[in-house]
């Protein structure tokens, strides 16, 4: 062990004030990032243990949901799938909305789930939601693989769109992160939160094109419907992994960009402020 | 010009009460949107107020008073964990913080995986876990356990590895909350050493929270009395224990301290009600002369009906957590109904003990003590007792007991056998 009592002297000094911040200190997170990649990956060994199929089962729950969707709404009700194979477009959309459902819940209860280690010791709280994001990505790479799969199986490998599709998962999942980072400061605060995401989370699979092509909406909805910012990320992501989907429109991808930097910004913000609160709370 | 390695001015903190329920937090969230008058319901607690103090580098600070003194909240604003609501502090340096073994800890984890984890939730990087990992593992002694996941451990070596990585942090500010209660008397002695070391040979700032005052008197020349949220005292370690010792009430009123401060084992169905301590002429007291009677006073009462009632009384020696003695007792083998209360009082003549500090840990039970109602200890507050004595000789002042014994002329000892 070796200390050399000199290094006080150079050593940064921390005010501890009740001041509040407006804006995480991203930079102090940066420097402790090892501690994200470090529980994230707690979270990955930890999450299968003790189940049979292990992390077998990050690709067979959009795998159900596709083989479901596939059955009863695309060979029994026929609904339209924008003229791609209907497993191909229900797989495509169950993918990246999982991926988005996962992160809003697992950001959206990190804070209060580690409670025992925020009560105990200090690091950049900030690093909590952080790793359940990472988390996230690392769980979506096995999916994205399978995505991969099915499309060069259908012949409908659509050429370089699939280079902006990485873009597209990422926009999901910065939007995802921000709406989590909301309800994790709420969560801690009101338990009641874990109750009432689920809810709204199904809400919004049914107002998104994840089961059935957007031309199924009325022409009088379509603006409001269009305001739902996973419109335009399911219908890029689409674009850019089937060949023969449409492409989607600069307007709901701008929109979509502008909407996450936004909440990313205002979910950061809010979690500054908040944390403090919320930690003697939890 | 002095650096100070902790500086605080007029710091405190309010925390707001009543709020477990769901329902009232909606009831505040409403009122605090309405006119000021409304939410004059809302009760505070300052559980810390206007403390000032600096400490400068390489100091090793104790810091004592009862439960709900601070302590806590004090180590907790000075780690950051929680912010202050007024006054403000001053931080020069890495701190590392324990205010509990095994931070970070996860059951499913081996044990490499957790040395990993919570080396970097307490602070280090990866790569100075890395560099020390084998140190951490022979510190633990749980070498052949490694690789098994620590829900597999014995509470033990949970404990030991635990600590080991603990012990490896490098920080400059070493935070310190009472984490060595846990474990065995081994185990005590071992940490303790640890502690000693990173405080007088290493050189770093400690602050350092126990009931242990023998601990206290051991790694630091000064200590900090806190009493309901204030500094009560701050100046030499003896000056300090004295003052502490003068707050504790001869009675200990155990109505008020609620289940969450005991043991989680116990049913309550019999509870502790009061205990205090009185000398030969009925005075109250925890402090005592070697060779003092002790009289130790229960009061307890039956909220439950119970088939028997049982007594224990473990001694301890406070500094190491060696047991002294071990006294159990019936006091009913009839069963109690509820409302039933009792006082009895345990009569220990001519205490043979050294100077030094006794922890009492008492419990009702079964008569075969094989299940608790209650069990009380230092959790709710239990003084110590304090054992003197006039006596200038340093060698009838060590060890923990005196034995009886006299000399007298014998032969030889090689003639014995002879």
């Amino acid at each position: 062990m070796t200390f050399h009592p000199d290094r006080h002297a150079t050593s940064a000094v921390t005010e501890i004030t009740s001041r509040e911040p407006t804006f995480p200190d991203l930079r102090d997170a940066w420097r402790h990032r090892q501690l994200a990649v470090m529980l994230a990956q707690r979270n990955i060994k930890v999450r299968y243990k003790q189940t049979i199929l292990g992390s077998a089962w990050i690709v067979i729950q959009p795998l159900l949901l596709t083989g479901m969707l596939t059955l009863i709404l695309g060979a029994l009700l026929s609904v339209p799938s924008g003229g791609l194979p209907y497993a191909l477009f229900a797989f495509t959309g169950t993918a990246l909305w999982t991926a988005f459902n996962r992160v809003v819940t697992d950001t959206g209860i990190s804070l209060a789930s580690s409670s025992n280690v925020i009560l105990k010791v200090y690091f950049p709280r900030v690093l909590v939601p952080a790793a359940a994001l990472l988390t996230a990505v690392v769980d979506f790479l096995p999916v994205y693989a399978m995505l991969l799969i099915a499309t060069v199986a259908y012949g409908r490998f659509p050429g370089w769109p699939i280079l902006l599709s990485p873009a597209f998962v990422f926009l999901a999942l910065v939007m995802a992160f921000a709406v989590g980072l909301w309800v994790t400061m709420l969560d801690a605060i009101y338990r009641d939160m874990r109750l009432v995401v689920p809810s709204v989370l199904q809400l919004l699979f049914y107002v998104s094109p994840v089961m059935y092509a957007e031309t199924v909406v009325p022409a009088r909805w379509q603006m409001l419907y269009h305001l739902n910012p996973l419109v335009g990320l399911l219908e890029g992501f689409r674009w850019s992994f089937v060949a023969g989907a449409s492409p989607p429109s600069v307007v709901d991808v701008a929109w979509c960009v502008g909407l996450s930097i936004v909440m990313l910004l205002a979910g950061l913000s809010v979690f500054a402020r908040l944390e403090r609160f919320a930690v003697d709370r939890i | 010009m002095t650096e100070y390695a902790i500086e605080t001015e007029t710091i405190g903190k309010r925390y707001l009460l009543g709020e477990d329920a769901s329902r009232t937090r909606v009831r505040q969230a409403v009122q605090a949107l309405l006119p000021r008058w409304r939410s004059g319901e809302l009760q505070d607690l300052w559980a810390l107020r206007n403390v000032s103090f600096a400490v400068e580098c390489g100091e090793a600070v104790g810091i004592i008073g009862r439960n709900g003194a601070g302590k806590s909240t004090l180590l907790k604003l000075l780690s950051r964990i929680t912010v202050p609501t007024e006054g403000r502090a001053r931080v020069r340096g890495r701190v590392g913080t324990l205010l509990e073994v095994g931070t970070g800890f996860h059951p499913e984890l081996t044990g490499r995986d957790n040395i990993y984890l919570s080396g970097t939730i307490l602070g280090m990087t990866y790569r100075e876990v890395a560099a020390k990992f084998d140190e951490i593992v022979a510190f633990s002694e749980v070498e052949k356990f490694i690789d098994t996941p620590v829900k597999r451990y014995s509470s033990g070596m949970y404990v030991r590895l635990a600590f080991a990585v603990a012990a490896f942090l490098d920080p400059e500010i070493l935070i310190v909350d009472e984490v060595l209660a846990v474990g065995d008397a081994s185990f005590q002695r071992k940490s303790l050493g640890r502690l000693n070391d990173a405080a007088r040979r290493e050189g770093r700032t400690v602050l350092f929270v126990s009931h242990n005052l023998q601990a206290i008197r051991t790694f630091c020349r000064r200590v900090l009395v806190l009493d309901h949220g204030s500094l009560l005292f701050d100046g030499p370690v003896e000056e300090g224990i004295e003052r502490y010792m003068r707050s504790v009430p001869s009675l200990i009123d155990l109505h008020k301290s609620g289940l969450k401060d005991r043991l989680n084992r116990t049913s309550g169905a019999v509870r502790f009600t009061a205990i205090t301590a009185l000398d030969q002429t009925e005075k109250a007291t925890w402090r005592f002369q070697s060779g003092d009677t002790v009289r130790l006073r229960f009061s307890y009462e039956v909220l439950e009906p119970v088939r028997d009632l049982g007594f224990l009384l473990m001694l301890r020696a406070a500094i190491d957590g060696q047991q002294i003695t071990t006294i159990r007792e019936p006091l009913s083998d009839r069963p109690l109904a509820a409302g039933q209360s009792g006082t009895f009082e345990l009569v220990l003549p001519n205490v043979p003990l050294r100077p030094g500090e006794i922890s009492i840990y008492a419990a009702l039970g079964y008569v075969d003590c094989r299940a608790f109602y209650d069990v009380i200890d230092a959790n709710v507050d239990l003084p110590l007792l304090v054992i003197g004595s006039d006596t200038m000789d340093t060698y009838a002042r060590q060890g923990l007991v005196s034995l009886e014994y006299r000399i007298q002329p014998a032969q030889p000892a090689a003639q014995v056998h002879a």
